[in-house]
């Protein structure tokens, strides 16, 4: 089969087509900045500094998928959640000042127009920009954080998790108020013309909250930001970087033709069983270790990925990435590793 | 009828803060302190940390259960000396990472098992952590971290505390962390989670 380009070998991969190769998506937000030499700060809130830099390490990688991330903290920042900017890691909320600091700031949460949020906007610049320049060849995959995690920047995640049961009525209230945001950020995205969006309910597994907690704290509003996506008309993926997600229940409420995973499904004993139930009318985009593209020597990243395109690669819908966010300050090397693997893998297979 | 220290033990197991708080001051006149210990805050916690392990329990209920703990902890400290296995532990995540959940899970569980800690908090500077050590003249030495960002600082750390203080003992804990990294920064022990926390942390003090 003659070289596809990026764009047209995850379509195929998406209807479980073979392809020339398994296409490749190395989750690389952070480490990028070293393309271009770029500041965290400016990452994070200049839109030419990120798309410069993402644009920069897609070419040098060459996979498959153009991320639109930069971190966590976009959503939060924009309904008045106080910042750090560090020079040598990723932006974080200011948890010393959080922005919910009892179960009665919940309701005061106001809802805003997203393209008017500073950080939200200098994102959907991002979108736009990464979209003009490549994204006619390579997909661009826009990004909403879910609604408990977004709750969890303005309240910090562990008072979060105890207002879950002490005072879960004043959470659902700023549920509400959040997802309405993000709602509205998706749809805005889509405006960008981005090929899809991730949604990330970080929450979903056992690093996160029970299964029936995460169904009634977070299932129910990501369905309403599942629903703008897919009424969009672009492809909606999900991404979960917990150990055990909990894939049936993301199924039921958000149902993404894209599972991004870090850890074997609560409900699977192995990963064929996962390729069986879950690989079949959907794409699972997984799962090279974080730790070993930090640690690992190129040699080592490649049989890891020989081994998971051998085990989950079959019938397209399937394709290979980090189990979350490339780690922001090992070497662009094992990245390249990765795409090499897939590029490579009739060779490498036979010898390893 | 249901003694009060039953009702004060079924109070935390149900994490429910109202009844604690009506219990703890009558668990206090009416029982000694290793009474509160042996029958009502060790089951639980013990309890607690079986459950997180066979994942009948999440996360929110574990901080949640442990934050109870913490109260009755606060709340007798107040007048008498609790059990104490008379080690001191010093904890922090190390600078530029802000995760803490799993720190401070591992903070309530050495303090509820009667280990002293000095918690440091997040996002701790390599000079902090040996200061805070040198300062308490601490046995151990924990460290979080769940990034990759903080290797380095890391490493650094544990060569200083190493030189500053003879004999201390470094454990190191958190998502990213294996025992081959750990091993690799010289750590003394790694522990994955908290369910094998208390019992490392004996091995490494025995
Ligand atoms: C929840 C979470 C968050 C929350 C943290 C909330 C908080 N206050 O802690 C939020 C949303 C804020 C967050 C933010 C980010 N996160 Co995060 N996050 C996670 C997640 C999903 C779970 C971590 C967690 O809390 N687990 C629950 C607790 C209870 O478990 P635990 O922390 O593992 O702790 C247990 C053990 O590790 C151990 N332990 C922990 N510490 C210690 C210490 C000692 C001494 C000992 C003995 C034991 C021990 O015992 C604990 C109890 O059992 C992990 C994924 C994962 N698989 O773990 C990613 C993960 C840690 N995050 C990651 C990333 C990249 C980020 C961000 C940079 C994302 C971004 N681009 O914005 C930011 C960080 C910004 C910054 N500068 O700090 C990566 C880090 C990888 C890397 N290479 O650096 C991870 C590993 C995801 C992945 N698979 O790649 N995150």
């Amino acid at each position: 089969m003659s070289q596809l380009s990026s764009m047209e070998r995850v379509l195929l991969t998406l209807q479980g087509k073979e392809t020339d190769r398994v296409p490749v998506c190395c989750l690389t937000v952070g480490v990028t900045r070293q393309a271009t030499g770029v500041s965290f700060p400016a990452f994070s809130q200049d839109s030419d500094a990120a798309a410069e830099a993402m644009l920069y390490a897609n070419r040098m990688v060459g996979d498959d998928i153009l991320f639109g991330f930069t971190d966590l903290s976009v959503e939060a920042a924009d309904f008045g959640q106080k910042m750090i900017y560090p020079e040598n890691t990723t932006a974080h909320p200011d948890y010393d000042d959080s922005l919910i600091k009892g179960p009665e700031d919940y309701e005061k949460l106001e809802t805003f127009k997203a393209a008017s949020g500073k950080r939200m906007g200098t994102y959907l610049d991002v979108c736009s920009k990464l979209q003009k320049k490549a994204g006619t060849t390579v997909p661009v995959l826009g990004f909403v954080y879910g609604p408990l995690g977004v709750l969890g920047m303005m309240r910090g995640m562990e008072r979060l998790y105890m207002d879950l049961l002490e005072h879960p009525d004043q959470v659902k209230i700023g549920l509400e108020i959040v997802t309405e945001v993000l709602v509205d950020f998706v749809k805005e995205q889509f405006g960008r013309g981005v090929a899809g969006v991730c949604v990330d309910t970080l929450p979903a597994s056992r690093s996160g909250v029970a299964p029936d907690a995460w169904e009634a704290f977070e299932g129910v509003y990501t369905e309403k930001i599942a629903d703008a996506i897919r009424e969009s008309g672009i492809l909606l993926a999900h991404h979960g970087c917990g150990y055990s997600p909990y894939f049936k229940e993301v199924k039921r409420w958000v149902n993404p033709a894209v599972f991004s995973f870090g850890d074997l499904a609560e409900d699977c004993k192995d990963f064929g069983e996962l390729k069986s139930v879950y690989g079949k009318d959907a794409t699972l985009m997984g799962y090279v270790p974080t730790e070993l593209l930090y640690a690992g020597t190129p040699q080592e990243v490649i049989a890891e990925c020989i081994r998971q395109i051998g085990l989950l690669g079959q019938d397209g819908r399937f394709i290979l990435a980090p189990t979350c966010e490339y780690p922001p300050n090992a070497t662009l090397e094992n990245a390249r590793a990765m795409v090499t693997a897939a590029e490579y893998y009739n060779d490498f297979r036979a010898r390893v | 009828m249901q003694s009060v220290l039953s009702k004060f033990k079924e109070a935390i197991d149900s994490r429910n803060r109202a009844a604690l708080t009506e219990m703890l001051p009558l668990v206090m006149e009416e029982n000694d302190l290793g009474e509160i210990f042996s029958h009502g805050v060790y089951p639980v916690l013990n309890n607690a940390r079986e459950e997180f392990q066979n994942r009948r329990l999440g996360i929110p209920e574990l901080l949640l259960s442990l934050d109870l703990v913490s109260t009755v902890l606060k709340a007798v400290s107040k007048d008498v000396e609790i059990p104490k296995r008379n080690r001191h532990i010093v904890l922090g995540v190390i600078e530029g990472d802000t995760h803490d959940m799993g720190k401070n899970i591992i903070r309530d569980l050495y303090r509820g098992y009667g280990f002293e800690v000095t918690d440091l908090g997040k996002n701790v500077r390599v000079s902090q952590f040996v200061d805070a050590a040198v300062s308490v003249n601490a046995d151990i030495v924990g460290i979080s971290t769940m990034m990759s960002t903080t290797l380095d600082r890391l490493g650094e750390v544990i060569q200083l505390l190493k030189e500053k203080i003879p004999g201390v003992k470094v454990i190191v804990g958190g998502a990213f962390i294996n025992q081959k990294i750990a091993d690799g920064l010289k750590a003394d022990a790694y522990a994955e989670d908290a369910a094998t926390l208390i019992e490392t942390t004996d091995g490494l003090l025995a």
